[in-house]
This record gives structure tokens, sequence and C-alpha cells, in this order.
């Protein structure tokens, strides 16, 4: 069960884009036509004008109370300045703290679990075995449930698997049943809230990029995942 | 359709779609074949076992305040859609919602700044949506979304067509009125 937390905030310009917005930012306003607000203040200087070379001129009286353009903007930029802008990286990033959600707004965060499979503990989406009865996306949201715990809320997209993953266990130590590998098929999932519990078949949880999956997990397992996860 | 559709899922995936027809009933999903149903001249066709079930027609609606990055990403997520395979039938514009929004001084009536801002929404429909594609839409399109946007995926009901006709106020004023002096003349053909 792959549960994602999308990207809260778009990636960054890199350099070639940033040079290149600015430029078309540059050639629109050079090909754009005069705005409203320009006309305005345009209009207010050439009444200046006026009003210094004839002053008492009736038509200037109503001019005492109304604000000028110059006003507006300079209303507006102490607005601006006044405001204080959320910075782009977090408190979890400057520690990389890799439990909070609240690294790498940017990137799509996955949920990883140290799980223990037969003997071993492994790092592995939250996985579960298929109950006879239940169909395959019943089973991944139980399992989710039942090895994080009833606070983690994801939201399953689409009633077929994403992904894939075959394995043989290792030989000498088959089940009683027989079986001598097993078929994981991958469910991906919205994450809604809550925080994974250790206890019930976790011992530990990160929520992990791309990059630091494909250090972490086993590398066929992760060739497998690789396969559906994209950014 | 379904050879361009096979392209875009592995093959292992395709194999075990089997289980997903009886849980997708519920939700609406038709399935629908690729040959022909029914009887031809050349004999009774039967229908494709491994047809995937596909979604009926859904709107993908699309709202922002900022108009640019709306409009580009509308278009990203019509071009995306289209480039994934899916059958994109559709794409307009909604009426944008007028607000006014006022910043009152704290403790007092003044009002501090005031804002016009206009929603604007474009809407996205696609038709016979793979249910295996419908994840990796999904998926994509959430990945994309840019700040200030949101969006919703529902399927196509009458009140959304209607949705995008401009209210005529005059002519319903003037039914307004017709009906206050009491609805329309019925001896028009005594008079002839």
């Amino acid at each position: 069960m792959c549960v994602v937390r999308f990207p809260v905030i778009s990636t960054e310009l890199n350099n070639i884009e940033k040079r290149y917005s600015e430029m078309l930012a540059r050639v629109e306003f050079e090909n754009s036509m005069l705005s409203d607000f320009e006309l305005w203040h345009m209009q207010d200087l050439a009444r200046r004008k006026k009003r210094m070379e004839n002053p008492t001129h009736e038509d200037f009286d109503e001019d005492v109370g109304t604000s000028t353009a110059q006003d507006f903007e300079d209303a507006g930029v102490e607005e601006f300045q006044n405001f204080t802008v959320t910075p782009r990286t977090t408190e979890a990033d400057n520690t990389n703290n890799r439990r909070s959600l609240k690294r790498k707004l940017d990137r799509k965060l996955f949920l990883v679990v140290k799980q223990k499979l037969g003997k071993n503990e492994e790092w592995v989406f939250p996985m579960g075995a298929n109950k006879d009865g239940q169909s395959l996306r019943e089973t991944a949201v139980a399992t989710l449930s039942s090895t994080c715990g009833e606070d983690v809320k994801a939201q399953v997209n689409g009633n077929a698997p994403v992904g894939f993953y075959k394995y043989k266990l290792p030989s000498g130590s088959a089940t009683t049943d027989g079986y001598f590998g097993a078929k994981i098929f991958f469910y991906q999932a919205q994450f809604l809230g809550g925080v994974p519990k250790n206890g019930n078949g976790i011992v530990d949880h990160l929520w992990l990029t791309q990059e630091e999956m494909a250090q972490l997990l086993n590398r066929k397992y992760f060739s497998a995942i690789s396969n559906f996860i994209f950014e | 359709m379904l050879s361009r559709v096979s392209r875009v899922c592995t093959r292992k995936a395709v194999l075990h779609i089997s289980f997903v027809k009886s849980t997708l009933e519920g939700l609406g999903c038709t399935s629908r074949s690729c040959s022909t149903t029914g009887e031809s001249i050349f004999g009774p066709s039967f229908e494709d076992e491994n047809a995937i079930p596909e979604y009926d027609t859904i709107n993908i609606n699309i709202k922002g305040y900022d108009f640019a990055v709306l409009e580009k990403y509308a278009r990203y997520v019509h071009n995306t859609a289209e480039n994934i395979g899916i059958n994109v039938t559709n794409s307009w514009p909604v009426l944008p919602q007028a607000s006014l929004v006022q910043r009152i001084k704290q403790r007092s009536n003044l009002v501090e700044a005031e804002y016009n801002l206009s929603l604007y929404e474009r809407v996205v429909q696609v038709d016979k949506l793979p249910s295996t594609l419908a994840t990796i839409l999904l998926d994509v399109i959430q990945t994309s979304l840019p700040e200030g946007i949101q969006f919703t995926m529902k399927y196509h009901t009458q009140l959304a067509d209607i949705s995008r006709y401009i209210p005529d106020r005059e002519l319903k004023e003037l039914e307004a009125q017709l009906t206050d002096l009491g609805g329309p003349s019925e001896d028009r053909k005594k008079r002839r």
C-alpha cells in the first residue's frame, strides 16, 4: 500500500527557466498597452501640471479630497511590505526530520515502514496478506489500518493495483502450506491524515522521497516500485 | 483502443484485471468490449473477456483565481490526458464567480481595502476512462497541481450542461412581469 503525500507547493524554477520567464515577462510588458492604473496616474500628473499653471480655476476645487493614483500605489506598497511570506523550506527541512510530513514541500513523500517479514525487519511499504473473499483493494485498505493504526487515513484512487513485485522466499524456509514465494500488488493512496503508530506490525516509519527510498530499500523491490512512482 | 491502453499498462497489470469487474459493477461502470456486441453477418461476436472496465462521462472542474495559471494548467491537463490515451471529448470554460472581499479595520466599520475577485473555471470532459488509467490520471493531476488551483472530478450531469449558459436577465424580467400581470392571455385567437 503506497501512501503518498502529494507536493504542497510547486517546484522552483531552475536557472534557465528563471531567466526565460523573466525575459518573457519583460517582452510582455513592452508589448502590452497601458493599464487603467497607469492611465489614471498619467491623468493625475496632467491635471496637476494644469493646476500649477492656473491655480484659481474652479475645475480644480474638487481635487482637494480625491486620492491620486500615487496614493493608491503607496498604500499598496505599504501593504505588501507588511506582509510576511512563508518560506519554502520549513523547519523540518532544516533539521532533516524524516518522520515529519512538512519536509520537502515541493516533492512527493512516500510512507515507508519497518515491518517484520519472517525473521528480518525490512523497510517496505505497509503490506499484508490477502484473505480469501476480500478483494485486493479491500485488503490494501485493511492492511494499512492494521499495520499503521486506525489513525492513518488514506484515500485509494481506483480499484486496480498500480504495481507488482514478485519474490521467492529464501530456500529452505518455505511456509507450511508449500508456498515458496509471494506476489505483492501495490495500491496507491493519497494521504489524508494521522500518524502511523508503532506496535501492530511496524517498528518504525519514515516519509521519504524517491532518492532516499532508492538508498534505503531493497534494490529489486525499489525497481518494482519505480515502475509506478513518478514526480 | 485496447492496443493503445496496453502499451501504457504493463503486461502484468493487465493480467490481473478479472477481479476488478465485480467490484466496479456497483460504481456504475459499464464494461465495454472493443469488438461489436451482438450479431454480425459472420455470426455472433463474443465480448472481450479481458475488457478493462470504463467509467462513464466524467467532468474535471479546474477552478482558480489566477487566470494565466488556470488557463495554462487546464491546457496541460487536456494535453496530458490526450497523450496518455484518454478520450477527451470536450473542454469548456464556465462563467466566473465574482466576489467582493472587504478588509475592515479592527473594531470599526471602516473599509481598509476592497478586492474584486473572480473565480474562473475550466472543465475538461473525458469519456470511457479506463479504470487503469484513472489512477494514473488522478496521480498526474494531483502531482502537478499549481498553488491556488482546486480541481474536482464528477460524473457528468445535466446541471453541468445548464451551468454553461449565461442567464438572460432581460427575458427573465419580462417573464416575471408577465406572471405578475396574470399570465399569458388566452383569447388571442378570438381577437383575430
